[in-house]
C-alpha cells in the first residue's frame, strides 16, 4: 500500500483523530470556552479521556471474551448428538433475551448485584452471550450436511471435524455475533456509569446532571468514534476471515 | 402475423441479435432453436418489448411495435415462461385472471373467460380454482401458466422453454397438449427451445439461431431434407437425420391396400415408430389399423425410403 | 420406568424449578423500600396448602419429562407448566399479603431470584411448547397466561408485592411515563416508516444507491445510544428546539430506525424472483401495477421482520431516552438508580421488557398469518 492511500485509508485518519481526542481533548479548551461560556471548566475535569476509555474498553474487553467464550461454548455442545435436545432451548434463549431492552438488563443487574462496575459487567455479559450464541449456533449447524458427511467419510475425527471443517466454516457467522455483542456492549458500558461504572459514558451522565452540555458532547464524540472505529476493525477481520474462507 | 426485418440487438460492443428477418403467418407454429447463447430467447423478448431493440422493425399484426405503449402491447400478447412465473400469493383462478383484469374486463366476463380456460385444459375448476400454486405438481402449474397466457384471447402467443423444467413424462404429455391447443384456437405461436424433437412435433415452421444470426428458417421437412450447412445438419442431429425426418411422416400417408400379419399400427403414428416396430418382429410389411381400430391395409419398409 | 428422561429440557427445567423453590430466596424482606431485604426461603415463607401445590406441579414436571413425546403428552406437560407459572405467582402474592397484615407498613417484599429463576424456566417450558403449535393455539395460551395474572392482581393478590406498592404509589406517573413511551416509539417509527420506505424502494430500484445510503445508516447504528442522544442536544438547543426532551430522542430514535426499515424494504423488494417480475411485465403491468400487485404482498414477511427488529429495537432505545429528559419508562428506571430505589427500578425495567416481549410477541404472530398461505 503505498503512502498515499495509507492516509485515505478511514480506519487510519480516524484513529489518529481519536487518539488526539483522548489524550489531547484541553488543546480544544478555547473551542469548547468559545461555545459555551457559561460552563467552567469547559473540559470535563474527572479522570483523563484516556483513563475513562481503557477502563470502558476493559469492561467491555473483559465482557465480551467471557460472553464469547461462553456463547460459542454453548453452541458446540448444542451442535453434539449429545446436546442436541438443548438447542431449542437455547435458541429460543438467544431470540428472547434480545428482546429484552439492555438498560433494562443493565437495570435489572443492579438489585442482583449492587452498584459499580459490578453490575455493568454482569449485563454486558449476560447480554452480550446473546448474539455470539444465536450466530454461533445458525453458523455451525449452517454448515452442509454433505460437507460434514464428506470428513467423516475420510476418517476425520470428532474433533477434527469441528476444528478444521465446522469452526472456520462458522467462523464468519461466529465473528458477525462477536461483533454485535461488542458493539452493543460499548453502547451499554456507557450507561453503565450510571449506576457507578467509571466509563466514558461518566461525562455525559455527568454533563447531563448538571448541565454542562460540554461535557456530554465531549464524551459522546469520544464514545461515538470508539464504537466507529471497533466496528472498523471487526469489518477489516471480517474481510481477512472472508478471503482465508475464499482461498481454501 | 410476426414480421421481424433486420432486427437487431447489442449492449455496448456486444451484439446479442444481429440483422434477423423472418415472418411468421397467421395460425402458424414456429419454434425458434439454436444453441444456448444464440439469442433465441433474446428474440422473443424483443417482441413483447421486455427488451427494446436496437435497430429494424417488428410488426405484430401489421402495426409496428414500437407505435404501441409496451404495456398494451404485451396485453395483446401471451406470455409463458419455463419457471413459469405463476404468482404465488394469488389463487390460481385469480393468475388465470390477471391480463382480462388488467383489461378491466367485468368479473363477470373474467369468471366465464376462467371456466373457458379450464374447459379448454382439461382441469377441474371445483378442485383447482381456488388452490395456490404451491399446492400444484409442476405440469398442472405449467399448464396454468399456458391458461393464463391464452387468458385474454391473444391471437400471438410467446413461449420461453415453457416445459423445461419438467420431467419427460409430462413434457410430452403437456407438448400434445400444446397442438391439440394449438390446432383448437389458431393462435399464432412462437416457442423458444433448444429441444429439438419438441420443435420437430410442434412446429410449422422453424427458425434456427446461430451467434444472434438466423442460419435457417423453413418447414421441419425442408430443413431436415436440405439443411443449410454443417452447423445445421449437425444441430439437427447428424447421423441420426433420416430418421428425424421419417418422423414427421405418417403410417396413413403409405397404405398399401394388402393384407400382413401381426398385430396391426396405428395409421396415425409417425412412420419411425412403423420403422421400430419392423425391426423388432424382423419383417418388412405390417398391417395398419384405424382410429376405430378397424384393418386398413399395409405399410412396407420400402415405402419408408420411397 | 425408564431411567433417561426422554425430554431432557423438560428435566433439567423441571429440577432447575424444584431446586430454586427448595433452597432458594422466594421471596425478600425488608423493613423499607431503600434498604436491601433479607431472603425468605419458600419453606419459611409458605403454609402447607400451598407447598403442597407447588411441590406436586414440579413433581409432574419430572415425570412428564420422562413420557413419551407423543402430541397429548405435550399437551398436559405444556398445561403443566401453565399451572405451575400461575399458581408461582399465587403464592408469591398470598405470601406478601400476609407479611404484610403483621408487618410495620414501610416493609417491602419482594421477589428472590429463586421466583425470578422459576418464573423463567416455566415461562421458557411454554415457549418451547408453543413454538411447535398453530398461531391460534400460542395467541390462546398467551392470552391465558396474561388475563389470568390480570384477574390476579386486580383482585388484589398481588398488593402485598413491592413491585405493586411502588405501583400503587406511582400510578398516575405510571400511566403518564407507559403513553409517553409508547407515544415516544410509535412517533420514531411513524416518521422512520415515512422516511425509510420510500427510501428503501429507492434503493431497491437504484443501481449502487445502496453502499452511500447504507454506508451511512450503519455507521449510524454503530453510535451508542447515549452518544447520539449527547450530540443532537447541543445543535438542536441551538436551533432553539429544546435541546433536552423529546425533540432530540424522536430524532436519535428515528436515526436508528432507518436501517432495519430500509434494508428490509430493499431486501423485501429485490428478494421477489426475477421470474415473477418478468411474468408480470410479459403479461402486461406497468411498474406501478408490478409494485403494489407482486413486489409489494411478496416482500410484506421481509418488511414485517424488519419493523419487529425496529419497534423491539426503539422500545429498548427509548428506555435511554429518559437521560435526555424525554420522559418514558426509562425515568423511573433512572431516578431509580439515583435513589438506590430498586422498586422504582424494576416498576421501569419490567414494563418495558413486557413491552417488548408483547410487540414481538404480536409482530411474530402477523408475520406466521403473513407466511400462512404462501410457503412454496
Amino acid at each position: 500500500m503505498s503512502k498515499r492511500s495509507l492516509w485515505r485509508d478511514p480506519l487510519i485518519w480516524l484513529s489518529a483523530l481519536f487518539v488526539f481526542f483522548l489524550v489531547g481533548m484541553s488543546l480544544l479548551r478555547p473551542v469548547f470556552a468559545w461555545a459555551f461560556p457559561t460552563i467552567q471548566p469547559p473540559i470535563y475535569g474527572g479522570d483523563s479521556f484516556l483513563m475513562l476509555w481503557l477502563f470502558h474498553a476493559g469492561l467491555v474487553i473483559v465482557s465480551s471474551l467471557a460472553a464469547a467464550i461462553v456463547g460459542v461454548g454453548a453452541a458446540i455442545v448444542a451442535t453434539r448428538k449429545a446436546g442436541e435436545e438443548f438447542r431449542p432451548l437455547l435458541e429460543a434463549l438467544a431470540t428472547i433475551g434480545q428482546t429484552f431492552p439492555p438498560a433494562a438488563v443493565l437495570a435489572i443487574s443492579v438489585p442482583a448485584f449492587g452498584y459499580g462496575a459490578v453490575p455493568t459487567f454482569m449485563a454486558l455479559f449476560l447480554y452480550g452471550i446473546l448474539p455470539v450464541l444465536k450466530n454461533s449456533l445458525a453458523g455451525i449447524a449452517g454448515v452442509p450436511e454433505a460437507v460434514r458427511d464428506a470428513g467423516t467419510g475420510m476418517g476425520l475425527t470428532p474433533w477434527q471435524i469441528l476444528r478444521d471443517i465446522e469452526l472456520p466454516l462458522a467462523a464468519p457467522t461466529i465473528l458477525a455475533g462477536i461483533r454485535i455483542s461488542v458493539i452493543v456492549n460499548i453502547g451499554t458500558a456507557a450507561i453503565g456509569s450510571t449506576v457507578g461504572a467509571i466509563t466514558l459514558g461518566t461525562p455525559i451522565i455527568g454533563g447531563l446532571v448538571s448541565d454542562k452540555i460540554s461535557y456530554v458532547i465531549q464524551g459522546a464524540i469520544v464514545i461515538g468514534l470508539f464504537a466507529i472505529l471497533t466496528d472498523m476493525l471487526f469489518e477489516r477481520l471480517d474481510q481477512r476471515l472472508r478471503q482465508f474462507a475464499a482461498r481454501a | 402475423m410476426i414480421e421481424l426485418q433486420h432486427v437487431g440487438k447489442s449492449y455496448g460492443d456486444k451484439t446479442i441479435i444481429a440483422d434477423l428477418s423472418f415472418t411468421v403467418e397467421r395460425g402458424a407454429f414456429c419454434a425458434v432453436i439454436g444453441p444456448s447463447g444464440s439469442g433465441k430467447s433474446t428474440s422473443l423478448r424483443l417482441i413483447n418489448r421486455l427488451i427494446d431493440l436496437t435497430s429494424g422493425t417488428i410488426r405484430v399484426g401489421g402495426e409496428d411495435i414500437m407505435s404501441l405503449p409496451p404495456e398494451q402491447l404485451r396485453r395483446r400478447i401471451g406470455y409463458a415462461i419455463q419457471s413459469v412465473g405463476l404468482f404465488p400469493h394469488w389463487t390460481i383462478e385469480d393468475n388465470i385472471a390477471t391480463v382480462p383484469r388488467l383489461l378491466k374486463w367485468s368479473e363477470a366476463k373474467v369468471k366465464q373467460r376462467v371456466e373457458e380456460l379450464f374447459a379448454l385444459l382439461q382441469l377441474d375448476p371445483a378442485t383447482t380454482r381456488l388452490k395456490y400454486p404451491h399446492q400444484l405438481s409442476g405440469g398442472q402449474q405449467q399448464r396454468i401458466g399456458v391458461a393464463r397466457a391464452l387468458a385474454a384471447d391473444p391471437d400471438i402467443l410467446l413461449m420461453d422453454e415453457p416445459f423445461g423444467a419438467l420431467d419427460p413424462l409430462t413434457r410430452q404429455s403437456l407438448r400434445t397438449e400444446l397442438a391439440r391447443i394449438h390446432k383448437a384456437t389458431g393462435k399464432t405461436i412462437l416457442l423458444v427451445t433448444h429441444d429439438i424433437d419438441e420443435a420437430l412435433e410442434l412446429g410449422d415452421v422453424i427458425a434456427i439461431l446461430r451467434d444472434g444470426k438466423l442460419v435457417q428458417f423453413g418447414t421441419p421437412a425442408d430443413i431436415l431434407a436440405k439443411p443449410a450447412n454443417d452447423f445445421v445438419r449437425d444441430f439437427m442431429g447428424g447421423a441420426s437425420l433420416g430418421l428425424k425426418l421419417l418422423s414427421l411422416g405418417h403410417v396413413r400417408d403409405h397404405l398399401r391396400p394388402d393384407a400382413a400379419e401381426g398385430i396391426a399400427v396405428p395409421a396415425d403414428a409417425p412412420l419411425t415408430e412403423a420403422l421400430s416396430q419392423m425391426v423388432l418382429r424382423r419383417t418388412d410389411r405390417l398391417p395398419v389399423k384405424d382410429t376405430n381400430g378397424k384393418p386398413a391395409g399395409s405399410i412396407f419398409l420400402s415405402d419408408l425410403v420411397g | 420406568m425408564r431411567l433417561v428422561p426422554r425430554n431432557s429440557v423438560a428435566f433439567v427445567l423441571g429440577l432447575v424449578v424444584i431446586a430454586a423453590c427448595a433452597f432458594g430466596s422466594f421471596l425478600t424482606e425488608a423493613p423499607n423500600r431503600l434498604t436491601s431485604g433479607y431472603p425468605l426461603s419458600l419453606g419459611e415463607a409458605a403454609d402447607k396448602p400451598l407447598l403442597m401445590v407447588l411441590v406436586s406441579c414440579g413433581v409432574a414436571l419430572l415425570a412428564g419429562s420422562f413420557a413419551p413425546a407423543t402430541k397429548r403428552n405435550a399437551l398436559a406437560l405444556l398445561a403443566i407448566a401453565m399451572t405451575a407459572l400461575l399458581y408461582l405467582f399465587f403464592t408469591a402474592g398470598r405470601i406478601a399479603t400476609t407479611i404484610m397484615a403483621s408487618a410495620p407498613p414501610a416493609t417491602r417484599v419482594s421477589f428472590g431470584w429463586a421466583f425470578w429463576t422459576s418464573g423463567a424456566c416455566l415461562a421458557i417450558l411454554i415457549f418451547l411448547a408453543l413454538q411447535k403449535r398453530e398461531t391460534w393455539m400460542r395467541l390462546v395460551i398467551v392470552a391465558v397466561v396474561a388475563v389470568a395474572l390480570t384477574l390476579m392482581a386486580r383482585a388484589g393478590q398481588f398488593d402485598g408485592l413491592s413491585l405493586m406498592r411502588e405501583y400503587a404509589a406511582r400510578q398516575g406517573d405510571f400511566a403518564v411515563e407507559l403513553t409517553r413511551h409508547c407515544l415516544l416509539v410509535l412517533i420514531s417509527v411513524g416518521i422512520a416508516l415515512a422516511l425509510g420506505v420510500p427510501l428503501g424502494i429507492y434503493v431497491a430500484r437504484t443501481q449502487g444507491a445502496g453502499k452511500v445510503i447504507f454506508g451511512t445508516l450503519n455507521l449510524l447504528q454503530t453510535v451508542p445510544s447515549i452518544a447520539l442522544f449527547g450530540l443532537l442536544i447541543a445543535p438542536l438547543s441551538a436551533l432553539g428546539l429544546g435541546g433536552i426532551g423529546m425533540v432530540p430522542a424522536v430524532i436519535a430514535l428515528v436515526l436508528y430506525a432507518l436501517l432495519p426499515i430500509v434494508r428490509n424494504t430493499q431486501t423485501g423488494i429485490i428478494g421477489v424472483d426475477r421470474f415473477l417480475i418478468d411474468a408480470a411485465a410479459g403479461m402486461g403491468m406497468n411498474s406501478r401495477q408490478i409494485f403494489w400487485r407482486v413486489e409489494l404482498p411478496l416482500g410484506m414477511p421481509v418488511f414485517v421482520a424488519g419493523l419487529r427488529i425496529v419497534i423491539v429495537q426503539t422500545i429498548g432505545l427509548a428506555v435511554v431516552a429518559a437521560l435526555i429528559g424525554a420522559g418514558g419508562l426509562g425515568s423511573f428506571v433512572f431516578e431509580g438508580i439515583g435513589e438506590y430505589a430498586i422498586d422504582l427500578v424494576l416498576l421501569g425495567a419490567i414494563p418495558a421488557i413486557l413491552l417488548a416481549l408483547t410487540a414481538d410477541f404480536l409482530l411474530a404472530l402477523t408475520a406466521s398469518l403473513l407466511e400462512r398461505k404462501r410457503t412454496a
